[in-house]
Order: structure tokens, then C-alpha cells, then sequence
């Protein structure tokens, strides 16, 4: 498969139409905690993305930096065979469809420790495969992915982390992610396909078989002889082993374009439905993540010469903590071709809790862009958003793309 | 003698004067390319004049009652990648947005196709009608001749969805070229088009090659000039699907 992937290269760049085309950016971002006016973002990043598109293939490589870390980003090679893409290296995959919320989009890991970071600024590339099938004469796609290596998520950290509730015997914490062999592989498809329905239908069904994002307690072992487990996790001393769970997830999504007559503007409907089922369906396995349910329903409406609003609702269902439900609204208005606004509030309504997001983007030249930004969090301080109170930031990021 | 012809003249004009929608069939009976490839460039002009400029490429197709098109950005880097496929089927329309930094494709319901089309002066139902005028979903009228122009007022008919309440067109006498459209909302003049630097390909397609759109109430305009446009090359129906609009 490699060499024909490598010939089927050459040849497209033997058939090259226009050469590698080479973009980035150059971002300076800074952030001030307005509680105790700490300065929590101080940090200039750069990217460097290197594009071909042929006749037959496309070669994208990116690089990214930022102090003290250099990395790729995106990198991949894509060749078309008939009615075949066959995508290798690096990549970004989208298994979702709604905003905010989307419990299917879980191939790629994401990077969740400043979480106020935009959902597109959060997802990591993972090393995989793609192959993406179009049969001929339908509008369908089904898609394949298989990752050798199991990524897993960033947790929030620094001040955005919570603590683990561990026993008080607990003296060490390792974690241990799966080694990348065949069997500890994440496994995808997709399959997807349009209909003319009412303005139109999108529908598609997802199943990963993948781990849980983040690490569970996986064991407590005597930290004088750590092939025995803890004899008392209350006194210690114990190793508290974190690990993942194996995840199959299995769901299905919409959107629905429709108009309603008498009101000016469109509408669309969106909705995930996802099952994520763990060892431990029922939740009495300590040692073991719980399975759960998650649907997430939204609604978007563009107002005319006025701003898009999207309205969603997300309910979660786990043997543990049972059933919790958000709601979120988030609007974005482009005044003109320079200034654009945006805000989002998300509503835990189970515990009250609660975020605003404010943002102004104003594009001061082609690919200069300014962006100020806000975030508010209230509710009681062990609350999903209320933890995170006196993390409230006033940001500003200029970002000069070439 | 002079008389004489006074009555000529009067009895003639009736005869050689067209109707609005006799214009307006005209403009669409020209010659117009199955299908349309070029390379765009798209300038935002604010009303301090200060200037945004984009690249697109754009694909058309025309079979029957098939209209397809596909536009891709090429240029700022900001913008690039980012696509919009428009399919109109008879009376039906579907558009889609594909969205790089998402990897994800979006409809363009209803009304939003009236909402600004990235940024420009253009909706994304204008951008999608460029160059196909259906007279049959408008009412039409001869306003008045204007030295070489048919002057036509256009409302569009009980039940087509339209994001304006009338049309004003120019229409050049010799060619039935379109060279400026006024186009007019709640009563008040919204947005002007012209038409310019018309040029003949292949000996028979007259195709305008720079476009401006002008708000007139935020006085902001959008040029749209078109270069090397290939016409009636075979462009296959692979490219007008989510498949192409992610590569």
C-alpha cells in the first residue's frame, strides 16, 4: 500500500497544475485574570503550512511553534483513486454536526487545558488513516478511519483543573495509556448522505471504537509492593493507577434546512444522538468509566442583515452523576467586512452554573485580524462552571496571517 | 411630405417598441456557455475607500433546468479553502458553505441565502443568479427607453422567493445586455449593480468582466472582476459535490 501510495505521489506531482502553495500565521495573544489581575496569557505562536494540490493528490504539512514547543500540526498526504480519497498522516476529522456540544466528533483528541480556547483551537491531529468512499450516482460518503495509537485529551490545567477525587491513602498517581498496537487501535466509520427534504436533509451515522478522553482510577495498588493491591485505601500508602477505558460509541445526526413562512430568514435544525458505552453499563464497577447517553438538539436562524443565532439544548444521562442538562445560545453578527461580533452563554441548568462568552474580531488590513475577548463564570464554587470563577479573563489577540 | 412621415413614424412605433417581458426574454435568449470556469477577483470597498481583496475560483454548469455552481477561495490565507456550492433544480435551490477551519460543510437555509455572501455586497442569492435571469418568476415593464437602453421594472411573481421587492434593469438595445440593475426593498432603493467592460468570447457569448454591487446605505461597494475564464469546457459533475469542496 505504501509504495503504490508513493508512486500514486510521484505521479501526481509529475502532474502537478500549480506548485506548493505556502500559508501561516503569526499570533500574539494576551490574557489578564480580572480577579487578581494575573497575567494567565503572555505568548506569541507561529504556523507555517505547506499545501499541493494536484490532479490526483494533495501533500499538506504544518508546521507549529510557540515557546518552548515545536510540533506538526496537520500532515498528511491524500490520493484519489476513482471513487476512493485515501488520506495518511496527520489528521483533523470532523464526525459531528452540532456546535459547542458533539458528543459523536471524538476520533481526534483535544486539547482542554485553557479551555476557553476556541472548539476549532481545542482538536489535535492524530496519526491516522482515512478512507473515504463516494458512491457513484448517490450524494452518500462512507468513511473509514483507523488511528494505530490511541491520543488521548489534554485535561484542563493550572487553575482549570479540578482535583481527583482520590482515597486519602493515595500517596502516587501513574497513568497509563494504552500502547499502540493493532488491538488498542481506534477504529471509525461514517456514513453520511444528502436528501431533498423540505430545504434539505443531511443525515449521518457514526461508530468509533475508541477510549474514554479522559483517565479513570484503574487500580489501587500498595505502594510497598505494587503487584498487591491497597489493604487499605483509606490509610495507605496506595498508587492510584489511572488509565482509559475502551469506548464504543455509536450515534446519528441531522440538520434540516427549512423556512417557516412569515418570518423573514432561515432556519436550521441540527441534532446528535450519541451512546457511549464502557465495561460498565450499570456504573457499579468502581474501577471502571460509566457508559452514557448524550443528545444535543440546536436550532440556528440568521436574522435578516442581522446577526446568526444558535440556540441548543444538551442532555447527558451516566449511572453517575444521572441526568444533566445545558442550554447554550450563541450569536454572531458580521457588522461589516472588518467588524465582526460573537458571544456565547452556556447554562448548566442542572446545577446552575454558567458561562459568558464575549468576542469582538475586527480585521484591521487582508489577514491582520484583532480579537477581544471576554469569559464570565458563575455558580456555586463546586459547580461545572462555578469551579472556574475566579478564572474570569480579559484577552486580546492579534493575528497576522500570510 | 413632413406629415407623411410624422404618421409613419406614429404607426410604426407601437409596432417596433418591445414589451418589458419581451426584453426580458430577450436578455435570456442570448447565447450564454454551458459551462463556466475563471479565476476571480473580489474587492470590498468600504465607504472610506479602504480595500479587502479575495481570490476565488468559480465553476458553473448549466443542463436543462440544472443550474450548478461552485466558488472556492483561494486567497486571503484566512479565507481560503472555504467553498460555496449552489444547486438549483427547478424551483429548488440548495447551497452549502464548507468551512476548512471546522472541516465542516453547512446548508444555507431560506433567508439566510439573502444574508451577505462572505462579507461582500453580494448575497449568496445574487452570487448564485449571476448571469440567469428567469423572467418567467417576474412581472415585467417597459418604464421608458433611455437613449440606447430599454429601461424594466421587475417584481417578482406571487410566491418566488426573492430578496427584493422590485428590479430595476438597463438593458443595452443592440445586444440585450444587462448593464445596470438597481435592486430595491422596502420601498427604497437597496443596492445598484453594473455591468461593465463587456466582452465577446468565442464570437457569440457577450460576458461582462467587472461587476460592482454598491449598497447605498452603507455605501459600501464590492468588485468582482473576472479573469481567465474558459467557457463550454467539459467540467465534469464530480466538482459540484462536498467531495470536491473539501479538497
Amino acid at each position: 500500500m505504501k509504495k503504490h501510495l508513493a508512486l500514486a505521489l510521484l505521479f501526481g506531482l509529475a502532474l502537478a497544475q500549480e506548485g506548493p502553495a505556502l500559508s501561516g500565521s503569526l499570533t500574539y495573544g494576551f490574557g489578564l485574570r480580572y480577579t487578581d489581575l494575573a497575567i494567565v496569557q503572555n505568548e506569541a505562536r507561529f504556523s507555517l503550512r505547506w499545501e499541493t494540490n494536484l490532479e490526483d493528490a494533495a501533500l499538506v504539512a504544518e508546521l507549529q511553534a510557540s515557546p518552548g514547543r515545536v510540533g506538526l500540526g496537520e500532515a498528511y498526504a491524500e490520493v484519489y483513486l476513482g471513487a476512493f480519497d485515501l488520506a495518511a498522516g496527520r489528521i483533523l476529522e470532523n464526525t459531528g454536526r452540532t456546535d459547542l456540544f458533539s458528543p459523536l466528533d471524538a476520533f481526534n483528541p483535544k486539547d482542554l487545558a485553557r479551555p476557553i480556547a476556541a472548539p476549532e483551537d481545542q482538536k489535535r491531529p492524530l496519526e491516522a488513516l482515512r478512507l473515504a468512499y463516494y458512491p457513484e450516482g448517490t450524494r452518500a460518503e462512507i468513511r473509514l478511519l483507523y488511528a494505530p495509537r490511541f491520543v488521548p485529551s489534554t485535561p484542563p490545567a493550572g487553575p482549570w483543573a479540578r482535583p481527583l477525587p482520590l482515597p486519602p491513602g493515595v500517596v502516587k498517581v501513574e497513568t497509563h495509556a494504552p500502547a499502540a498496537s493493532l488491538e488498542n487501535g481506534v477504529f471509525g466509520i461514517r456514513a453520511s448522505t444528502s436528501l431533498e427534504v423540505l430545504d434539505g436533509l443531511d443525515l449521518g451515522a457514526t461508530l468509533l471504537y475508541t477510549y474514554t478522553p479522559f483517565p479513570g482510577l484503574k487500580a489501587l495498588l500498595d505502594a510497598t509492593d505494587p503487584d498487591q493491591p491497597c489493604p487499605d485505601p483509606n490509610t495507605g500508602p496506595c498508587i492510584a493507577v489511572l488509565g482509559y477505558d475502551r469506548l464504543f460509541l455509536a450515534g446519528g445526526d441531522l440538520a434540516l434546512a427549512f423556512s417557516v413562512p412569515g418570518v423573514e430568514g432561515g432556519f436550521v435544525a441540527r441534532a446528535e444522538a450519541a451512546y457511549g458505552r464502557t465495561q460498565d453499563p450499570t456504573g457499579t464497577d468502581p474501577f471502571v468509566q460509566d457508559s452514557y447517553l448524550e443528545g444535543v438538539l440546536e436550532l440556528e436562524h440568521t436574522f435578516p442583515e442581522g446577526p446568526t443565532v444558535l440556540l441548543l439544548y444538551r442532555a447527558r444521562q451516566s449511572p453517575s452523576p444521572g441526568w444533566t442538562h445545558h442550554l447554550a445560545l450563541s450569536a454572531r453578527y458580521e457588522a461589516d467586512e472588518a467588524l465582526t461580533l460573537e458571544g456565547a452563554w452556556v447554562q448548566n441548568l442542572t446545577d446552575g452554573s454558567g458561562a459568558i462568552l464575549p468576542r469582538v474580531r475586527y480585521r484591521l488590513a487582508d489577514g491582520v485580524e484583532a480579537l477581544f475577548r471576554a469569559s464570565v463564570f458563575y455558580g456555586g464554587p463546586a459547580s461545572e462552571f462555578g469551579f472556574w470563577r475566579d478564572n474570569g479573563e480579559l484577552g486580546a489577540e492579534l493575528r497576522y496571517a500570510f | 411630405m413632413r406629415r407623411f412621415w410624422v404618421w409613419v413614424l406614429l404607426l410604426a412605433a407601437p409596432a417596433l417598441a418591445l414589451s418589458g417581458e419581451e426584453v426580458l426574454k430577450q436578455v435570456e435568449a442570448r447565447p450564454r456557455p454551458k459551462t463556466f470556469h475563471g479565476k476571480l477577483a473580489m474587492e470590498l470597498i468600504n465607504k472610506q475607500g479602504k480595500r479587502l481583496t479575495r481570490e476565488l475560483e468559480i465553476w458553473t454548469k448549466r443542463e436543462g433546468s440544472v443550474e450548478k455552481m461552485l466558488i472556492k477561495f483561494l486567497a486571503p490565507p484566512d479565507v481560503r479553502g472555504t467553498a460555496f456550492l449552489a444547486i438549483r433544480k427547478g424551483g429548488r435551490e440548495e447551497m452549502k458553505l464548507y468551512l476548512p477551519a471546522l472541516k465542516k460543510v453547512r446548508r444555507i437555509a431560506g433567508g439566510q441565502k439573502k444574508g451577505s455572501f462572505m462579507g461582500s455586497d453580494f448575497s449568496y442569492d445574487d452570487i448564485s443568479k449571476l448571469g440567469s435571469l428567469k423572467s418567467e418568476n417576474y412581472q415585467s415593464k417597459l418604464l421608458r427607453e433611455e437613449g440606447a437602453f430599454y429601461v424594466v421594472e421587475a417584481t417578482p411573481k406571487p410566491g418566488v422567493e426573492s430578496a427584493y421587492e422590485r428590479l430595476v434593469l438597463w438593458v443595452e438595445k443592440p445586444h440585450f445586455d444587462v448593464v445596470k440593475i438597481e435592486f430595491y426593498r422596502k420601498g427604497a432603493l437597496y443596492k445598484v449593480m453594473t455591468l461593465d467592460e463587456i466582452q465577446t468570447y468565442a464570437g457569440k457569448y457577450r460576458i461582462p468582466t467587472r461587476l460592482v454591487m454598491e449598497n447605498k446605505k452603507t455605501r459600501h461597494k464590492t468588485v468582482l472582476l473576472q479573469r481567465e475564464l474558459e467557457l463550454d469546457h467539459p467540467i465534469p459533475d464530480s466538482v459540484f459535490t462536498e467531495r470536491f469542496m473539501k479538497r
